[in-house]
């Protein structure tokens, strides 16, 4: 779990942000924050969560309290790389396509299943974490290869304009 | 048959049976829908359904938490209409049924509080 440490949970529902945070304190490598609002969970990008578990209703703080596909969009517009999963009592589906859209990793419609698959989104992302690590180093490597394969050719070229290698079997 | 409003089956797993955590969101629970069954009531009554579908919509995980059964369908059905608008002329009956159901439900996780 050495990839995921800081979790965001975005919530204006009390108990909803608690049990999710109480589920996912038995991995205790965590540290998990919880805001209840998007504007305060903006404010914190700074402290680089690599998930954000989003509500996606924040109509108990206010009227002109941003939703979830706006918050959304600014965590994404921020931090691409955070993987922004959005939790919410929303059912309905073209919401969940929308924010898909929008980059979420994954939809979890609030219920009592809703912890349990939280726990395998996180494992699922660290899982994709671990494949962009490794694509990342495979071209880091192809990259290096290629350089001191150039490097090779050219100097042996150099070599033999110089005379000080003859009719290579290659040549 | 069991005459019980709430079932904390659920509760019980996904604290592992710890007293202490059940508590602690039956008391969350205690705090916040008295409140929001007021809210929803005012809003019922000024008209403003936007309000209405969002209260009801924030207080739907909490009525599956409890186990209360009889008011998933009802605070679903209300926060449909209410978003919606539609059947209007039915909110009220549906929302009376939804606040007799929860104030059972308070009283008897009141009293799951109060136990020992």
């Amino acid at each position: 779990m050495a990839e995921v440490k800081m979790i965001f949970i975005v919530d204006d529902d009390q108990m909803q942000a608690m049990m999710l945070q109480d589920y996912l304190s038995k991995y205790s490598t965590f540290d998990i924050k919880i805001f209840n609002s998007g504007e305060e969970c903006l404010k914190n990008l700074s402290l680089n969560p690599q998930v954000v578990f989003l509500d996606y209703n924040f109509d108990k703080i206010g009227k002109n309290a941003m939703n979830g596909t706006e918050i959304l969009k600014e965590i994404k517009a921020a931090k691409p790389e955070t993987e922004v999963v959005m939790f919410s009592g929303q059912d309905r589906i073209e919401v969940a396509v929308n924010t898909m859209k929008y980059g979420a990793f994954d939809y979890i419609v609030k219920s009592e299943s809703a912890f349990h698959r939280s726990e395998n989104v996180i494992f699922n992302i660290i899982k994709r974490m671990k494949l962009q690590g490794e694509a990342r180093l495979y071209k880091k490597l192809t990259f290096t290869f290629a350089i001191a394969f150039v490097v090779v050719i050219v100097a042996i070229i150099i070599l033999y304009k110089l005379g000080m290698i003859k009719d290579p079997a290659w040549v | 048959m069991s005459d019980h409003i709430t079932d904390l089956t659920f509760l019980q797993s996904f604290t592992g049976g710890s007293r202490d955590k059940i508590v602690k969101y039956i008391n969350i629970f205690l705090q916040m829908c008295p409140g929001q069954l007021d809210a929803m009531q005012s809003l019922l009554q000024s008209g403003n359904y936007d309000g209405l579908r969002a209260t009801a919509h924030s207080l739907k995980p909490q009525i599956t938490y409890m186990g209360i059964r009889q008011g998933e369908g009802l605070v679903k059905t209300i926060e449909q209409y209410a978003g919606e608008k539609i059947n209007l002329d039915q909110l009220p009956a549906l929302f009376a049924s939804f606040k007799e159901i929860c104030e059972k439900a308070i009283a008897e996780l009141q009293a799951e509080v109060n136990k020992a």
